[in-house]
């Protein structure tokens, strides 16, 4: 019989001065060779459990029952048996790099392990070729991109050859297309070297498909595990949030079908689910929320150019926009098409060399530096972390209007008093309870919500975000999508720039592409994404030879709905 | 770095050598440069100089920065000499306290001159060649903790500075730079970004504490890596470089090249007998080495290409 890698028997684990353990008699048990994924709202103990595979890097607190490597105690296990035999990646690229040379990262671990140098080269080629290093060997770490870092922290990793890999959201600061192929990496490992892996991630319709075991992990609650189609399937049955997570296909089969088992997990399996409905094609007919005739515009783009640098490339080229006042507008696109550096130019970061960007009808160069930003303009930048700059929450919220002292200031002519105004939006953004937390400790969805509330305190109408939704899990997106309706419902104009066309489908009402330094297409979302046969939504992709048009879970289920009841 | 990926269409065959041959080179010749001051080794360092930077750079550069900034340091530095040293018998003229200015403080003025020229110059190119990995590799062997924590201040110097320019992005999208505002209020901005960058700084500094402790960081028997390897062609620089500098050294050692500047400049290089001929050919060797060693690569690689041009006659089963 295979011995199992790794075993976790009753295990507890509370942090000192508090009274309720985090982890609470978590039993499970992990095959050599398998991808195994682990999953939770933020604040479940994920990070604390991957933390306590690897007891070098364990928090310090209570522990209760045993963890086996190979059927030894991995307390037990030496620090070198640690280092070479389980392997660990981070969620932030950019920390985990030590030195300053690609080079010289790969080797790191080798010579804290003190091989010699001839072992140290041929290890390193060896790694370096496996992951398509070798043309950026030689390059400073600070050149390379998010992806790139990624990549080489595992590469780093790799290279002592661990029996257990462990990644602790590892996918959670790169876009799109970098962490589809950080997953893919991970599972060629898995496939090719056999290594064990043990990760958390909240893109869950990526690695749900591929994984051999699921865990899910909540507060106060015993762990669940199975494949991941049993585990879809007690969520249903239980109807837990975490549902929201699962893989579109198999979210939409679950809410339209009563039983069955045999959920779908990839777009491949949907498909030939929906054909064995036997359904008839249906449109959507819907009145297409903003009439651009009627309306105002508010921030505009005139024939716009940019370049970072005199000498180097145009990265914006004749770019020429329109927003409406009120309305919600996405802009989409690729890496590096130049999205972000577009909504720097409407934001008055950067400066266009040639063309004319207005905010209000007037050129955003007459504003005055604080006037464009008090009452007009509100910049949330991609990394929330860059905006805080206070101990507290709540100190980090009345910095923003000038401290805790009612005394008038010329931008805030109101009749609330401060307090007020912080309570309002702390209540809105829901960061109420977050009050007395550093900025920093918050967790991903939280911290955007902070950084959305401190501009929101300038009372902005138009609202620009970069990435909004970056290194959020299902549930967080949802509870930032409704805060952002419900300010656009009290007359805020949006601009966002944005990878994740699953939540631009819900939300926006204008989309536009992005493509080469300009705008390919501008038009309503629902026809944006119908017209799209790549770059388009999950259930769109499922479900469009039925319901051309129809782009979200909701669209599709209710066609399915109107023609079938079960 | 961003210097050296603008100027990567140029290759320079010398910076790719063992990182010892780079220092050992620029040892020499910036030891030769500061310690002998000599009309004629100073002549050639000075071209040499030019020609190494030129290449590693662009002509355009270097008229640039000698315009901008060596000229007028030259100047100050002749000033100077001129007016402070009194030293010399021939007075060209006598202020009203007594005070000569003369010929041979002139010259020397002169002279040193342009030996700062030569040695900012010199240090140019050794800021282009020598990069911080090679700098590790050489020192991390005298001390190997001292190379890690120069390599992860590398690493984090410029991490940290783009992180000020995206807090302070940040900032000035709330109307909060230390641009912003009266004095005081872009005071206190500058304060409250300068406390949150130490809190970011320390945070991350966890989670790269963890990364180092998670890859056996700490262990010991600590090795050290490089990809340097000393070749052949190395030891054939090394060669050159220790013959040359070692016959050019005596020739100083016997009096080839002494020199005295007061009371009265008389130089024993004139006229040219065998040993300062001989001498002045090594030296020329010694500091045209890098320049030398790219020519002599580009007429290699333009043969190749000539023979190449030439003289295929490749199987049939290669044409298509």
């Amino acid at each position: 019989m295979m011995m199992n890698l790794l075993e976790v028997k009753q295990f507890y684990f509370s942090y000192p001065n508090q009274s309720t353990p985090i982890l609470k008699d978590v039993n499970f048990s992990i095959e050599t060779g398998s991808f195994n994924v682990l999953f939770g709202k933020s604040g479940s103990g994920k990070t604390t459990l991957l933390q306590h595979l690897k007891p070098q890097l364990a928090p310090v607190g209570q522990t209760q029952g045993e963890i086996l490597f190979l059927g030894k105690s991995v307390k037990e296990l030496s620090l070198r048996t640690q280092s070479q035999d389980i392997g660990y990646v981070l969620q932030n690229p950019d920390n985990q790099l030590v030195t300053d040379k690609v080079w010289h990262e790969l080797a790191f671990g080798l010579e804290n392990l003190g091989y010699d140098t001839e072992t140290i080269r041929l290890r390193v080629a060896e790694m370096a070729s496996y992951f398509g290093i070798h043309n950026w060997f030689d390059k400073n770490v600070a050149e390379l991109s998010g992806g790139q870092k990624q990549i080489l922290n595992l590469a780093s990793v790799m290279v002592l050859n661990p029996k257990l890999l462990i990644l602790d959201e590892p996918t959670s600061q790169l876009d799109p297309i970098a962490a589809k192929d950080f997953l893919e990496t991970i599972y060629k490992i898995n496939q090719d070297i056999g290594t064990t892996i043990v990760m958390t991630e909240h893109r869950l319709q990526e690695v749900f498909p591929i994984a051999d075991q699921v865990l899910l992990l909540e507060k106060n609650k015993p762990l669940i595990h199975g494949t991941p189609k049993e585990v879809g399937q007690i969520l249903r049955e239980t109807k837990g949030d975490m549902f929201l997570a699962m893989p579109i296909p198999m979210q939409i089969a679950a809410s339209v079908e009563k039983q069955g088992t045999d959920l779908p997990l990839t777009v491949r399996t949907g498909r030939a689910w929906l054909d064995s409905l036997d359904l008839k094609e249906k449109l959507i007919e819907e009145i297409s929320p903003v009439t651009s005739d009627s309306k105002k515009i508010v921030l505009e783009a005139k024939d716009v150019w940019f370049r970072y640098e005199q000498m180097s490339q145009d990265v914006i080229k004749d770019l020429s926009l329109k927003i409406y006042q009120g309305e919600f507008f996405g802009l989409v696109g690729g890496n590096g098409t130049g999205k972000s550096t577009a909504l720097s130019l409407l934001g008055g970061i950067r400066q266009p060399y040639r063309g004319k960007i207005k905010v209000a009808g007037q050129s955003i160069q007459k504003y005055d530096g604080q006037a464009l930003y008090q009452n007009l303009l509100g910049v949330l930048p991609q990394n929330p972390q860059n905006l805080f700059i206070k101990d507290t929450v709540l100190e980090d919220l009345y910095e923003v209007v000038g401290g805790m002292e009612d005394k008038d200031l010329p931008y805030y002519a109101i009749s609330m008093t401060k307090k007020q105004m912080v309570e309002g939006i702390s209540n809105l953004t829901h960061l109420t309870h977050l009050w007395q937390q550093h900025p920093y400790d918050l967790s991903g969805g939280e911290q955007q919500r902070l950084a959305l509330a401190k501009i929101l305190l300038l009372r902005p109408t138009i609202l620009l975000l970069d990435e909004p939704t970056k290194g959020l899990d299902d549930f967080y997106k949802e509870e930032l999508g409704q805060i952002l309706q419900q300010l656009n419902g009290q007359g805020i104009t949006i601009v966002m720039v944005s990878h994740d066309i699953e939540f631009v489908a819900n939300y926006a009402h204008r989309c536009g592409l992005f493509f080469n330094g300009n705008l390919v297409s501008i038009q309503p979302t629902r026809e944006f994404f119908a017209g799209n046969q790549f770059y388009t939504t999950t259930a769109n992709r499922m479900a469009r030879q039925y319901f051309p048009n129809g782009i979200t879970l909701k669209d599709v289920v209710g066609c399915i709905n109107h023609q079938k009841s079960f | 770095m961003n210097e050296q990926q603008k100027t990567s269409s140029k290759q320079d065959p010398f910076s790719k050598s063992h990182p010892f041959v780079n220092l050992f080179y620029f040892v020499c010749v910036i030891g030769v440069n500061m310690f002998l001051v000599h009309p004629i080794i100073l002549g050639f360092s000075l071209i040499a100089a030019s020609l190494y930077t030129a290449r590693l750079h662009s002509w355009q550069s270097v008229f640039r920065q000698f315009f901008k900034f060596l000229l007028p340091s030259m100047m100050i530095v002749l000033f100077f000499n001129v007016l402070f040293n009194h030293n010399g018998e021939t007075v060209l003229y006598r202020f009203s306290n007594g005070k000569p200015i003369t010929l041979e403080a002139m010259v020397y003025g002169g002279l040193l001159s342009v030996v700062l020229a030569v040695t900012i110059l010199w240090f140019r190119c050794y800021n282009q060649v020598m990069t911080s990995d090679k700098f590790i590799y050489l020192f991390g062997r005298i001390l190997p903790a001292s190379s890690l924590v120069i390599s992860m201040v590398f690493r984090f110097v410029p991490k940290f500075s783009r992180q000020v320019t995206l807090v302070r992005q940040g900032q000035q999208a709330l109307g909060r730079d230390v641009t912003d505002g009266t004095l005081k209020e872009r005071l206190n901005h500058g304060f409250s970004i300068f406390l949150v960058m130490i809190t970011w700084a320390l945070e991350n500094a966890i989670d790269t504490a963890d990364s180092m402790k998670a890859r056996g960081y700490g262990l010991s028997g600590r090795s050290s890596f490089s990809v340097y390897r000393l070749t052949r062609r190395d030891w054939w620089l090394l060669t050159i470089l220790t013959s040359s500098f070692g016959y050019f050294m005596y020739t100083v050692v016997i009096g080839t090249f002494s020199m005295t500047y007061y009371p009265k400049v008389q130089l024993s290089v004139w006229p040219l007998t065998w040993t300062s001929a001989t001498g002045m050919i090594a030296f020329f060797l010694l500091i045209n080495l890098p320049v030398l060693l790219a020519y002599v690569e580009e007429a290699y690689f333009k043969r190749l290409r000539k023979q190449a041009k030439h003289h295929v006659r490749l199987p049939d089963y290669f044409k298509q």
